[in-house]
């Protein structure tokens, strides 16, 4: 082999020891000195992701949490894929379809429970379900929550999803907007977008997720199965930092929306009114990830004819960290 | 007979290394992360036998044809003028300047605010992104007409339309040309970004589709399919560039 | 000093229309022409400084002159491209304001069409003339017959060489039958032989039509040869210095004695300037009139 051989050889072998390098390079970084992870979590710039406020009230001493935000679904799903974020809140139905094509991740915690609304038109053409028939509705993905309720509450009030209505993705950033040019007619996504739509006057909610589902399950919290497994007092403390997050939430609102501001980038008065009317429009009560509450939005999946139902929920339930912060609580 | 066969053994050796590189650095990745070149194919003969490709491809060209149309038949006969017009070109020099870099994509929302939803937000960005190299090509062919040309008409006692057609338009031609080969590229690379923004047909949906659906094989195999399209495209404008050259028996340097 | 220079007598301007003394009427002539201008940095320029000069009826009359003399400012003032700023040019008695088809010009980078064969380049002056279709096709094949390039009628300039480019752009101004033929430097690009043979080529041409010539060249043995006259330009500023009237067998000889005697004469002229030049602040030749001596 003479020289060139060998130095091309050697130079291709070196490139191939990196990747995997690369890969695992964006994972969990431990911050040097220190002692402390950094965990970086991916959300969306909506209120069923206000949990991660924690990252700016609570003092951790294992952590430190870095919120990235993304604006659209497909991104932030991507990003968990490609291990490039070490956690994220994902729409169940998605974080199921994930699981089942091989991402190890495990939910450890509910990012919430309701906070979703039907939001249409409000030129007075369309006041009950029955009036989207014919109409373009837009989704925040067909592997959401609010695919699966709004194909509830169409099929409960009679109507055929695939032929009396037209259902698209759409990012939710997108959707108000949308709905003011005309180009939907309707939406259903999580807040802050419905009251958003009422405060500029382009369009009025039809109904609150609640009322489709009561107290449905919708992003839970998923984090990289290498993550749990390196560092499980980090993820205790995230879990328990959280924890008291929701509760402060459900106990002072206002102030709450205050601190959203950082997170969010939408006006305290918008997020206020969002978690106090009415009151369990959006709720942080009871965040343990359930066995049942997954097996029922599963069944809800299948029955629409979305993939992702053959994953096995008892190995990607980690409810261990969300009890035991409660018995610590 | 040697060089016909390199023509097509060379290229066909290069795809099979790049084939061998795409299948060794896909191995490194779960299938759902990177899929690697048997999974694509896979997913390129599902979207053949799903039945939407061949709609989506018609779309997407007729979009791609629609507006390419109305940016060459506006921007040539703009530059034509602008070319011989310095007083305009003073005048409106800087406010193209000002135009050209942004990017067609960011026209997007007011698109769609004036020309509402459907295919003309998409016909309005290609329209953008094929105006402007048209516009700047065909001006500065104009600067470049060598001045004895004009010289020689006006001693002649030439008419203006005469000018016009016999001298300025022959003469402008291949800078013209290059500027409708490099639009069509850039028409075409734009097309599949407007149609990932809005529409709900196209190549470009079919990618924001298959994200949507987490199916990273079906967007490889939207991007290949794009760039095939890209390479026929770009072959028969040069085809019709170098058919066009020989009739007005251009193949040599000008005088 | 020769140049054969007869002071006195200026032509009438007034009397064009008398008969009797067409021979005395200039075909073209400058009256204390000047263009000034000012250049890129705002200082004023003097191309030509008050020119006198009469071009008769069928001569041929060479500017020579070092560059930056004024001999492409003059010719283009005579052709109409350029304006006078003071003074004034007149052909055939009236101003020149515009270019004319009666008076072509020809280039030194030929000016011809590249996507257009040599058929089309001749045929697009006879077009700008209004000659109909057919009677235009004959006359440019004709014309190209003319200076031998009958057979490369189709071709595009591209395949030609410089010398046959510029016998085509010769066969389209002859075609349209000027009575003027204004050529710039029209053989400097080409190599010495074919400029040799050209310059044959176009003496034989003019021996067989009735065509006043005024050829700028910065060749002072091509101006012998071909001029009936040959007027030495100076710069700073550009100025008439010396007219010498070249008188040779026709047809001229190269090696001819008489040549060589003009070519003295002229180089020593030309010396002079180039010294005088040299001198700070020096005029060397005044305002005076310079008139043809043909005919008289």
């Amino acid at each position: 082999m003479n020289r060139r051989d060998f130095l091309l050889k050697t130079g291709l072998f070196a490139l191939g020891a990196q990747i995997p390098g690369a890969i695992a390079g964006n994972f969990a970084t431990a911050i040097a000195g220190t002692g402390k992870v950094n965990l970086k979590i991916g959300y969306l710039p909506i209120t069923d992701h206000l949990l991660l406020i924690s990252a700016f009230r609570e003092k951790f001493r294992n952590l430190t949490i870095q919120p990235v935000r993304f604006s659209s679904w497909p991104e932030n799903a991507e990003a968990l894929k490609a291990g490039a974020i070490d956690g994220s809140f994902l729409l169940t139905p998605m974080s199921l379809a994930l699981r089942e094509k091989g991402a190890p991740i495990k939910v450890v915690y509910l990012g919430h429970r309701n906070g979703s609304a039907i939001t249409v038109k409000n030129d007075g053409t369309i006041n009950r379900i029955e009036d989207l028939k014919g109409k373009t509705i837009a989704v925040p993905s067909q592997f959401s929550t609010h695919n699966i309720l709004l194909r509830k509450i169409l099929a409960d009030k009679g109507l055929d999803a695939a032929r009396d209505v037209r259902i698209i993705d759409m990012p939710p950033p997108e959707m108000v907007v949308a709905l003011a040019s005309g180009r939907i007619h309707g939406y259903i996504v999580a807040e802050p977008f419905g009251v958003q739509a009422e405060e500029r006057h382009v369009g009025k909610v039809l109904m609150l997720s609640k009322e489709i589902w009561q107290n449905h399950i919708c992003c839970v919290l998923n984090l990289r199965e290498q993550v749990i497994r390196a560092y499980p007092e980090a993820v205790q403390e995230l879990v328990g930092g959280l924890s008291r997050t929701a509760a402060f939430i459900e106990s002072n609102p206002v102030q709450a929306a205050a601190e959203s501001q950082q997170l969010l980038g939408q006006k305290p008065q918008i997020i206020e009114r969002v978690l106090t009317t009415p009151k369990d429009r959006l709720a942080f009560t009871n965040l343990v990830p359930d066995l049942a509450d997954f097996t029922a939005t599963r069944s809800l999946m299948a029955k629409f004819g979305l993939p992702g139902t053959k994953t096995d929920l008892g190995t990607y339930i980690d409810s261990s960290f969300a009890k035991r912060a409660l018995q610590h609580a | 007979m040697r060089d016909k066969a390199l023509r097509i053994v060379l290229p066909a050796a290069a795809i099979a290394a790049v084939l061998l590189l795409w299948q060794w650095a896909a191995s490194f990745y779960t299938e759902d992360q990177f899929p690697g070149p048997r999974q694509v194919a896979l997913a390129i003969i599902e979207l053949v036998r799903g039945g939407r490709l061949w709609t989506d491809i018609r779309i997407s060209l007729l979009r791609l044809g629609t507006a390419y149309s109305m940016a060459v038949v506006t921007a040539i006969p703009t530059g034509l003028f602008l070319g011989r017009c310095q007083v305009c070109r003073r005048a409106i020099g800087p406010i193209v300047q000002l135009l050209r870099p942004i990017s067609p994509i960011a026209w997007f929302p007011l698109a769609v605010l004036w020309f509402g939803i459907g295919n003309a937000p998409a016909i309005f960005i290609i329209f953008i992104a094929a105006f402007f190299p048209v516009l700047l090509a065909t001006i500065s062919a104009v600067l470049s007409i060598p001045e004895s040309y004009f010289k020689v008409s006006r001693n002649f006692g030439a008419k203006p339309v005469q000018v016009f057609i016999s001298i300025i338009i022959p003469a402008a031609f291949p800078g013209i040309m290059t500027g409708l080969h490099i639009a069509l590229g850039t028409a075409w690379i734009h097309l599949v970004a407007g149609e990932m923004l809005g529409a709900d047909s196209g190549l470009g949906f079919l990618i924001i589709d298959a994200r949507n659906f987490l199916r990273t094989d079906l967007i490889m195999a939207g991007m290949i399919l794009v760039g095939v399209l890209g390479l026929i495209l770009n072959s028969i404008i040069t085809l019709v560039e170098q058919l066009i050259n020989r009739q007005w028996g251009r193949t040599g340097a000008p005088a | 000093m020769g140049p054969d220079r007869r002071p006195g007598i200026m032509p009438s301007l007034h009397g064009h229309h008398d008969t009797m003394n067409n021979r005395r009427i200039p075909k073209i002539a400058l009256r204390d022409a000047e263009k000034t201008f000012r250049s890129a940095s705002g200082q004023p320029q003097t191309a030509l400084s008050r020119g006198n000069l009469d071009v008769n009826e069928g001569e041929f009359v060479c500017l020579v002159g070092p560059s930056g003399c004024g001999k492409s400012t003059v010719i283009n003032l005579m052709a109409g491209f350029e304006q006078p700023t003071g003074g004034s040019v007149t052909i055939d008695g009236k101003p020149v304001t515009e270019p004319d088809p009666d008076h072509i010009m020809l280039f030194q980078d030929y000016g011809l069409f590249p996507w257009k064969s040599a058929l089309d380049n001749v045929l697009f002056g006879l077009k700008c003339r209004g000659v109909k279709d057919r009677e235009a096709k004959q006359k440019a094949l004709a014309a190209l017959d003319t200076v031998g390039l009958g057979t490369h009628a189709h071709r595009h300039p591209h395949e030609l060489s410089g010398g046959m480019r510029q016998r085509v752009s010769l066969a389209r101004a002859l075609a349209v039958e000027p009575s003027v033929l204004f050529m710039d430097e029209p053989f400097a690009a080409l190599d010495a032989f074919t400029k040799l043979r050209l310059q044959d080529e176009l003496l034989e041409l003019r021996s067989k039509r009735d065509l006043t010539v005024v050829f700028v060249t910065h060749d002072l043995d091509e101006a012998i040869y071909l001029g009936d006259r040959v007027v030495l330009m100076a710069p700073d500023p550009g100025r008439f210095v010396n007219i010498m009237k070249i008188e040779l067998d026709s047809p001229r000889s190269r090696t001819d004695e008489r040549f060589e005697q003009y070519r003295k004469e002229l180089y020593e002229a030309f010396d002079l300037v180039h010294r005088q030049s040299a001198r700070i602040g020096s005029s060397m030749v005044g305002k005076e009139v310079l008139e043809g001596g043909s005919g008289i």
